[in-house]
């Protein structure tokens, strides 16, 4: 049988009233903008990862656990990138992770896909592109950004 | 006057140091004190500390070691050495795909925060965890808060009171 508990709120008993100071908010908003950390190598190690799922998958063959490895990978790239002030790679992650999120496993075209972003993803690194307006980045992003599209419409039909 | 987070022990759990340091510089911005933030890695890490100091608010994320995350969620909310399984549980996460959301409510999140994320979503998520917490609904194979979100009263019979008890902690 299910049972309804209305917890007592101890957080509320602690923190008393009054929200939060519009303030602090602008202050908090402003860490996060001017949070300076050095992406390139952070997204290296999670391309990597990308990379050695790939190899484990050609050996071990198992498209859903593949498919786990890579979005986790990914989606720490697509919030990591621009919360450290690298739109860049948000932007091309976004593409991939659209497509993966649409699908519950992976085949051997979306390997192809995965793999054509990872080396994408690499050349922005390497060339220093962090803005998502910048032209080298818009257009890695428009190319695989067709060939999901592409994909999806064949999945479709 | 604003809130007074002098008291209030928060756990961030993070795939990284740089994302943990991140959280709780804004975190400290919206006056919560560096000394009452603690970090963990692992979902092992975040569920031992949690045991041993009984925050009042958690914020994971997804973690990229498949379901981490939502492992640690579930332990807090059901395992037997969990010292409180009503805490607030914020989930971050990189996806906001509709199945990740599912996924993350049906193990008992009590928020979920897409990243990148902007200081005042954070804000808004601790406002309702700390103003409008949801009751909880406790089964032999879900702990947490009601999943049916309602913004206005049911008009007819209500027939679920027979079939349920109601609790206060």
């Amino acid at each position: 049988m299910n049972k309804i508990v209305i917890p007592k709120n101890t957080l509320k008993a602690k923190v008393g009233n009054g929200g939060f100071n519009k303030e602090s908010i602008e202050k908090a908003q402003k860490t996060i903008e001017e949070n300076v950390v050095d992406f390139g190598p952070i997204a290296k190690e999670y391309l990597l990862k990308i990379k050695t799922a790939i190899a484990t998958y050609k050996s071990d063959n198992d498209p859903k656990a593949l498919y786990g490895r890579l979005l986790d990978q990914l989606t720490q790239l697509r919030a990591q990138g621009t919360m450290f002030q690298y739109p860049a790679i948000t932007a091309i992650t976004d593409t991939v992770v659209d497509l993966l999120d649409s699908l519950k496993t992976v085949d051997d075209k979306i390997l192809e896909i995965v793999e054509a972003y990872e080396q994408s993803a690499n050349i922005l690194i390497m060339s220093k592109v962090k803005s998502d307006n910048d032209k080298i980045c818009q257009a890695l992003v428009g190319e695989l950004r067709t060939v999901c599209d592409k994909y999806k419409k064949k999945i479709k039909a | 006057m604003s809130y007074n987070f002098s008291n209030v022990k928060v756990l961030i759990v993070e795939s990284s140091q740089e994302m943990f340091k991140l959280f709780k510089n804004v975190l400290a911005m919206l006056e919560v004190p560096e000394r009452n933030i603690d970090a963990a890695y692992s979902y092992e890490e975040a569920f031992k500390k949690y045991c041993n100091k009984r925050h009042d608010i958690v914020i994971t994320d997804w973690l990229d070691n498949p379901d981490s995350g939502i492992l640690l969620i579930k332990d807090i909310r059901m395992h037997a050495k969990s010292p409180n399984k009503f805490v607030p549980i914020i989930m971050t996460a990189g996806s906001g795909h509709f199945s990740r959301v599912i996924k993350s409510r049906d193990c008992g999140v009590s928020e979920y925060l897409v990243k990148p994320f902007a200081a005042n979503s954070l804000a808004m998520r601790l406002t309702r965890v700390i103003e409008n917490p949801r009751p909880f609904v406790m089964s032999d194979n879900y702990t947490g808060p009601e999943r049916r979100i309602k913004d206005h009263a049911f008009e007819g019979k209500n027939r679920r009171v027979a079939e349920q008890s109601v609790e206060h902690e």
